[in-house]
C-alpha cells in the first residue's frame, strides 16, 4: 500500500497492482475535502485511483468514477448547482447514459451525491437537515439493493455502520418519486435506528434504473482500513463496512470485462 | 492633518475608476501624505491617540524616522505595535517561553519562536506543526464570524510553513453560564469555528470549556490548528534574493477589520465614501480552501522563495514580516493590490484584515509558472514589487513614496508596558506560585465546565 502523498497528485503509480487494470476516476473540484480518502480507498479495493479535474474535458480512459464529498464550488447557495456544469460533469453525464451495454459506473458520495441530483442522474434533492445542525456520528445502513455496480459485494439487507457527517443531508423527493423508488427497489440504502436528518423514507442512498450511478450521503470511504474506521464491536475505528463499496466495483468491472462488456 | 497643505493636484481628474483593472478610486480622489510632504511639515497634526498610540509611542516612531510619519506610517505602526501584533504587554510573560526552554525540551523542536508555527520532529521523516491563537475581542463582538476567521488565520499560518492542516482544536473560556450574553456569544463561537473549519475538511478534534464571570465581556476564544508535513517540504518565510518578485493572491481586499483606521478617514475628500467598516473581519472558508491547495502546489513545485499569510495588519504587516525576515529591503507599489471597495485609501489597503490572503516571493524565473498555478485554482493575483538591496521597506502610491521604514523588525521595537493586574475575588494571585501548580478557576469548577457537553455543538 503506497502512502497517500499529502502534497501534490494522488494516482497509485502506473505499475501498480491494480486488479484487472481497473482505474477509477476520482474527481477534484476546488472545494472537494474527501478525494484523498476515496483515492486511497479506491487502492485498498484493489484499483488504480485516477485524478480527475473538474475542468479536465476527458475522462481519461477511467472505468468508473467516484465524486467524493466537500464544497465542490463553497456551496453556499444549493450545494452542486454549479458543479453540474463543469465540463467533465457533460463528459460524466454522456458516458454514464450511454446507451452502449455497459455505461460508466458513478458514485457520488455526499457532495458528490448532491451533485448527481443536480445533474438528473439520480432522482431526488437535498435540503438542509431537519433539525437545522451540521451532524457527524458513525450511522447504521441497510444495503437494500445489491445489483447495482457499487453494491454488489454485500448481502441483500447486510447492515453496514459508517461515518456521517453534513448538514444539508436530508433527501426529499415528490411522492411520485419516492413511490417510484420503492416499488422499483431504487433505494441502495436505508438509514436504521434514527433518522439523523428527517429524510424521507429514511432514504440514504439511491440508485439509477440500470445500477450504474449511485449516490449516498454517508461516507463509506472514511470507514475502509482498521484504527481509522467507524467503531464496531472488534474496538474502536476498526470499522472497515464501506470497502466493500469499492471491491464491488473492481469486481464489477471485472466481471463486465470477463463477460464481454455486459455490466 | 491639514487637508490643504496635503492635497495632489496633478492628476488626471478625467481618470475613469472602472478602467482601472485593480479598481482603484484615481489617485486624486485622496490626499496623498508622502514622505517628501512629511518631511516638509513637521509641525502636521496626526491623530496618533485616535489609533491608539501612547505620546511616548508616538514620540519614537518620529524618533526612528527622523521625521513625523506620513498617515499610511502611522496607520503602519499603529497597527504593528498594537497589543495585537506587539504584545507589548504581554511580551514580558511570554519571554519565560524562551528563557525557561531546556535541551530536553527541545530536542526534538524544528523550528521554533519567531516564525509562522512551531515544528516538532515526528521521527521518520515526518514533522507536524501546531499554531494557537486567540481572537478574543472579535469573537465577543461578532461571535460567528469573529471565531470563523480566527480558524482561517492560524490555518493560513500552517500554510505557511508548508504543511497540510489536518485538525482543529477549540479552549474556551466565556462569562457566567446563567448570563444572557454568553447566550449570544457562545453558540455563535461554537458554530463559527465548526463551521469554517468543516468547510476546509478539518474536524475539531477537543477542546475545552470553563465559564466563569471573569471572563464576562472579555471570552477567551483560542483556537488551535494542526499541520502534517514531511521533513524536505519545510518552509520559513523571508524574502530574500535581489530582484525577486512580490505577489499578494487569494481574495481581494476590502474594508474588513480596519475600523481603528476610520480615523484616517481625513485621508479622503469624498464625505460619501462608506466610513462606517465593519471591524471584525468576514471569512470565506471556499477562498481558504482553495489557497490551501494552490499554495501547496506551489510548494511541491518549489515556486515561492517565501511566503507568509496576511492576518491582523494586513498587508503592513505582511510587508515588514517578509522583509525583516529577509536579507534585502522591499519596494511595493500600492496602487495595484486588487480591491473589492475601490474608495479604500491607502492607509485602509495597508490595514486591512480581509481574509483569505497570501503574499509570496517568486524568482522572475518562476513567474510564469506561479500564473500557471493560479490559473488552475481560479486565484486572483497581482504582483506588488519586488526585494531589493536597500535594507529598507519602501511603499508607493502611483509612484509617490508614502511610506520609507528601515526592515528593522517592527514588532520587536515596540516599547513595553506593564499591565495592571488584578486577582479576581477569591482568588490569591494572578499568577502561579512557584511551589504550586497553576490553577485554574476555582478549586471547584465553575457549574457547567465540568460535565459531558454535547449541548455546546
Amino acid at each position: 500500500m503506497t502512502e497517500t502523498p499529502l502534497i501534490g497528485e494522488y494516482s497509485s503509480s502506473p505499475d501498480g497492482t491494480a486488479l484487472d487494470g481497473a482505474r477509477i476516476g476520482v474527481v477534484t473540484f476546488p472545494g472537494t475535502l474527501d478525494d484523498r480518502d476515496a483515492a486511497r480507498a479506491v487502492r485498498l479495493g484493489g484499483g488504480t485511483a485516477v485524478p480527475l479535474w473538474h475542468a479536465d474535458d476527458t475522462l481519461s480512459d477511467v472505468d468508473a468514477v467516484v465524486i467524493p464529498g466537500g464544497f465542490s464550488y463553497g456551496d453556499y447557495l444549493r450545494a452542486g448547482a454549479i458543479s453540474r456544469f463543469a465540463p467533465l460533469m457533460s463528459r460524466i453525464t454522456e458516458a454514464a447514459t450511454a446507451d452502449s451495454g455497459s455505461p460508466l459506473p458513478v458514485l457520488g458520495i455526499c457532495n458528490g451525491f448532491q451533485i448527481l441530483t443536480e445533474a438528473h442522474l439520480l432522482p431526488g434533492s437535498m435540503i438542509k437537515n431537519d433539525h437545522l445542525k451540521f451532524r457527524c456520528a458513525d450511522q447504521v445502513l441497510r444495503v437494500e439493493n445489491t445489483s447495482t455496480a457499487w453494491t454488489s459485494q454485500f448481502t441483500q439487507d447486510e447492515l453496514i455502520t459508517v461515518p456521517l457527517k453534513n448538514q444539508d443531508g436530508q433527501y426529499v423527493a415528490d411522492e411520485d418519486t419516492l413511490t417510484r423508488l420503492e416499488g422499483e427497489g431504487l433505494v441502495a440504502f436505508r438509514y436504521v435506528g434514527s433518522n439523523p436528518n428527517g429524510s424521507r423514507h429514511d432514504i440514504a442512498g439511491v440508485t439509477n434504473a440500470r445500477g450504474n450511478v449511485v449516490g449516498l450521503m454517508p461516507h463509506p470511504e472514511h470507514a475502509v482500513e482498521a484504527g481509522y474506521g467507524s467503531d464496531d464491536s472488534t474496538g474502536m475505528r476498526n470499522g472497515t463496512d464501506g470497502l466493500t463499496v469499492f471491491t464491488s466495483i473492481i469486481s464489477s468491472l471485472a466481471g463486465s470485462h470477463s463477460e464481454g462488456g455486459a455490466l | 492633518m491639514s487637508t490643504e497643505s496635503t492635497t495632489r493636484t496633478a492628476q488626471d481628474q478625467s481618470q475613469d475608476p472602472s478602467n482601472d483593472q485593480s479598481g482603484h478610486t484615481p489617485a486624486s480622489a485622496f490626499n496623498i501624505d508622502t514622505v517628501e510632504h512629511a518631511a516638509a511639515t513637521p509641525e502636521t497634526e496626526l491623530p496618533w491617540a485616535e489609533l491608539g498610540l501612547k505620546e511616548d509611542e508616538y514620540s519614537r516612531i518620529r524618533e526612528i524616522l527622523g521625521r513625523r510619519p506620513t498617515a499610511a506610517e502611522l496607520a503602519m505602526y499603529s497597527v504593528m505595535w498594537s497589543e495585537h501584533c506587539s504584545y507589548k504587554s504581554s511580551k514580558v510573560h511570554l519571554r519565560q517561553f524562551g528563557d525557561k526552554v531546556t535541551e530536553e525540551m527541545t530536542k526534538d523542536l524544528m523550528v521554533g519562536i519567531g516564525e509562522n508555527a512551531g515544528v516538532t520532529n515526528l521521527g521518520d521523516g515526518w514533522a507536524v506543526t501546531f499554531k494557537i491563537e486567540s481572537h478574543n475581542h472579535p469573537s465577543y463582538v461578532e461571535p460567528y464570524q469573529g471565531a470563523a476567521t480566527g480558524i482561517g488565520g492560524i490555518v493560513r499560518d500552517i500554510i505557511s510553513m508548508g504543511a497540510r492542516p489536518v485538525a482543529v482544536m477549540d479552549p474556551l473560556r466565556f462569562g457566567d453560564i446563567d448570563h444572557p450574553d454568553t447566550k449570544r456569544v457562545l453558540p455563535g463561537v461554537v458554530s463559527g469555528i465548526g463551521g469554517y473549519g468543516n468547510s476546509l475538511g478539518l474536524p475539531n478534534i477537543g477542546g475545552e470549556v470553563v465559564f466563569d464571570s471573569v471572563y464576562q465581556q472579555n471570552p477567551l476564544v483560542n483556537a488551535l490548528a494542526v499541520g502534517v508535513m514531511r521533513h524536505e517540504d519545510i518552509r520559513l518565510a523571508n524574502a530574500s534574493g535581489v530582484g525577486n518578485k512580490v505577489v499578494l493572491f487569494g481574495a481581494r481586499t476590502g474594508g474588513d477589520g480596519i475600523g481603528g483606521a476610520s480615523v484616517l478617514a481625513s485621508e479622503s475628500f469624498d464625505d460619501t465614501k462608506p466610513s462606517k467598516r465593519p471591524a471584525v473581519q468576514v471569512g470565506d472558508p471556499f477562498s481558504e480552501k482553495v489557497l490551501i491547495e494552490c499554495c501547496l502546489e506551489l510548494f511541491h513545485a518549489e515556486l515561492v522563495e517565501g511566503i507568509q499569510d496576511l492576518g491582523a495588519a494586513g498587508i503592513s504587516c505582511a510587508t515588514s514580516e517578509l522583509a525583516s525576515n529577509g536579507e534585502g529591503g522591499m519596494h511595493v507599489e500600492l496602487t495595484d493590490v486588487l480591491l473589492r471597495d475601490p474608495s479604500l485609501t491607502p492607509g485602509e489597503i495597508l490595514m486591512s484584515e480581509s481574509q483569505e490572503r497570501m503574499m509570496a516571493v517568486v524568482t522572475p524565473a518562476n513567474a510564469e509558472a506561479f500564473e500557471k498555478v493560479m490559473a488552475k485554482w481560479g486565484v486572483e493575483y497581482s504582483w506588488l514589487g519586488e526585494v531589493t538591496d536597500t535594507g529598507r521597506l519602501i511603499i508607493e502610491w502611483d509612484g509617490e513614496t508614502i511610506v520609507d521604514v528601515t526592515r528593522a523588525p517592527w514588532p520587536t521595537t515596540a516599547p513595553s508596558t506593564s499591565a495592571r493586574t488584578t486577582a479576581p475575588p477569591g482568588r490569591t494571585s494572578c499568577r502561579p506560585t512557584p511551589s504550586a501548580p497553576p490553577r485554574r478557576g476555582r478549586t471547584c469548577p465553575p457549574p457547567g465546565s465540568s460535565c459531558a457537553r454535547p449541548w455546546l455543538s
